[in-house]
């Protein structure tokens, strides 16, 4: 799959650099010793809310640390804002990483990690305490930001990762699971953060394996499959990779095979399953299958108790792709 | 409980950061400063404080049965102390660089500018000190052993003592961050070395003691005051020769530990 073309907008290889673009992979390739963890990716994105997604082993966090600059291409290069090269001085304190570990001292506080980090970035003691705080503050642990980190539960500790990464203003948030262990309250307020930080102009690359938060916050899609990336662009045209991927519907009915024998020959079915007492029903066209179900229902006489859409969340978009490369 | 998402939900741009990057000292001291601080834990006083007063009651005892050798007294304090600083040195010296990378927390010290040069520099300076200080105390509680045993005080050893020990835990704590960087094998590597190098083969063969750096770091804490320092057709040559190897010594520490972190491999 030619992921370049799945990106309107975006720059591919061998492109200058696009207007806006807050970071770009070209032709990337990363390897660990004969590990392939990245091959040839490619991809320009500018700001928004980016979903990272993929199974586990499929180069995410070879992706994300890539793009934060902790490690380097082993062909092909990685620029940010343009054309700089990683580590240049205008990218200091602009890229913000919330790893999916977590890796927090057990017997600092938060409050004590966040201005340690903001002395390192460069601001003066009390700017470092007054911003630890408030970001603190944001993330609803004022409470709890005197406490040592080992004493917090794991999503008071998840809050205090975000609260460090947003401690400082960046043009590129890298979120690894940045909603694990959050309650439903705080996941709303981490894609309100997400969405702040996009409408301020920054790119959000959000890796998750909760699908439906990812495209829930993100704008575009970024999907990666065994080391590559499958597709990429806005949601919606992911969505219509899948229909070339394939729909298909669940029914519930009286008499599922009745309603089968109905629907063999119809030119937009393209396969029929009947499984645990329900029949799918899988073709190209959602509204041609759904037109033919109507008709099947209506010969055969049978009374449908459910139907439902396979492959119209990114759930499914991922379970296509991933077998269209397979 | 959660406020309104519109209300906290804001992020403010870089005009308002109010950030600037930081000289390349000014991080290696901050560096410097949040470890020492972290070695400062209470845990890990009391352990070093235990190590200390062992330390000091072998050589109390033995000032104690040969009260009028204070040759050998001092001999006897700089066998115990040396290798029992080398060790811990080492030992935290690789703790200052494993502990966030096991933990995975370095990426995030790594992200802050210069990160990957000043964070090396500035934690093996702080072990480098954490083992002054304990070298220091190990020196104190010699004095107050000379004092007990009403033996008169040899002061002007003190600026010297303090010059070796220093300098010792500075290159032990680089050699440890070294072998740190070079992966989860980093405690046999800091063993090995310590018992091949540092132990064994500085005693096998004339020559290869200028590898070691426990002589170097004994004859600088042992070295006689009345000698002149600037003297370099005697005893002064051996002085500054064993200074060079202490810095050489942590300059490649250290110089490992930058290159690994730099090279962009998981460490």
């Amino acid at each position: 799959m030619n992921a370049e073309a799945a990106m309107p907008g975006g720059g591919g290889a061998g492109q200058d650099a696009v207007a806006g673009e807050i970071v770009r992979f070209r032709r990337v390739t990363r390897r660990f010793g004969a590990r392939m963890a990245l091959l040839d990716a490619s991809c320009s994105l500018g700001a928004g809310v980016v979903g990272l997604v993929g199974p586990n082993g499929a180069g995410k966090t070879t992706w994300l640390r890539l793009a934060a600059g902790l490690i380097q291409p082993t062909t092909g290069e990685v620029r940010w804002r343009g054309d700089l090269p990683r580590r240049h001085p205008d990218l200091d304190n602009r890229i913000a990483l919330c790893a999916d570990r977590d890796a927090l001292p057990p017997d600092a506080s938060a409050w004590q990690l966040l201005r340690d980090h903001l002395r390192i970035a460069g601001l003066s003691a009390a700017a470092a305490g007054e911003r630890a705080e408030a970001s603190l503050h944001r993330l609803g642990l004022q409470d709890r930001m005197e406490r040592p980190l080992g004493q917090l539960s794991r999503g008071q500790r998840q809050r205090v990762k975000l609260a460090l990464t947003f401690a400082l203003p960046a043009d590129l948030y890298l979120l690894d699971e940045p909603q694990n262990a959050l309650d439903p309250v705080w996941r709303l307020e981490v894609a309100a953060l997400v969405r702040a930080a996009r409408d301020a102009g920054a790119l959000v690359v959000v890796s998750s394996h909760i699908l439906e938060e990812v495209e829930a916050i993100a704008d575009r899609l970024v999907v990666l499959y065994r080391s590559r990336i499958v597709a990429m662009g806005p949601k919606d045209a992911v969505r219509l990779q899948l229909g070339r991927a394939g729909v298909a519907l669940r029914v519930e009915a009286s008499d599922v095979r009745a309603l089968g024998r109905a629907l063999i020959g119809h030119p937009a079915v393209l396969r029929l399953e009947v499984s645990e007492g329900a029949l799918r029903v899988a073709g190209d066209d959602l509204s041609a299958i759904q037109r033919g179900l109507a008709a099947a229902v209506l010969t055969s006489g049978v009374r449908v108790s459910a139907v439902e859409t396979e492959g119209d969340d990114l759930t499914s978009v991922f379970r296509a792709l991933g077998q269209e490369v397979r | 409980m959660a406020g309104s998402a519109a209300a906290k939900a804001s992020v403010d741009t870089a005009a308002t950061a109010g950030f600037t990057r930081p000289s390349a000292i000014v991080q290696v001291g901050r560096f410097a400063a949040l470890w020492l601080r972290e070695l400062a834990r209470p845990r890990l006083l009391i352990g070093v404080a235990l190590l200390a007063l062992a330390l000091l009651t072998l050589i109390g005892l033995g000032a104690r049965a040969q009260p009028g050798d204070l040759a050998a007294t001092r001999q006897g304090a700089l066998d115990l102390a040396g290798p029992a600083l080398g060790l811990l040195a080492l030992a935290l010296g690789a703790r200052a660089l494993r502990g966030d990378a096991d933990a995975g927390a370095l990426d995030g010290w790594l992200l802050r500018p210069h990160g990957a040069l000043a964070l090396p520099l500035g934690r093996a300076l702080a072990v480098g000190i954490f083992a002054a200080g304990f070298a220091a105390a190990l020196i104190a509680g010699v004095v107050l052993i000379d004092t007990w045993l009403g033996r008169s005080l040899a002061l002007s050893r003190l600026p010297l003592q303090a010059l070796g020990f220093g300098l010792g835990g500075l290159a032990y704590a680089a050699v440890g961050l070294g072998c740190a960087s070079f992966g989860r094998g980093y405690v046999v590597l800091a063993l090995g070395w310590w018992l091949a190098v540092d132990t064994g083969l500085s005693q096998a063969a004339e020559g290869l003691e200028s590898l070691a750096l426990r002589p170097a770091v004994a004859f600088i804490a042992g070295y006689d005051p009345e000698i002149s320092l600037f003297d370099l057709d005697g005893e002064a040559r051996r002085l500054w020769s064993a200074v060079v190897r202490l810095l050489v010594t942590a300059a490649l520490g250290l110089a490992a530990a930058c290159l690994r972190l730099r090279r962009d491999a998981p460490i």
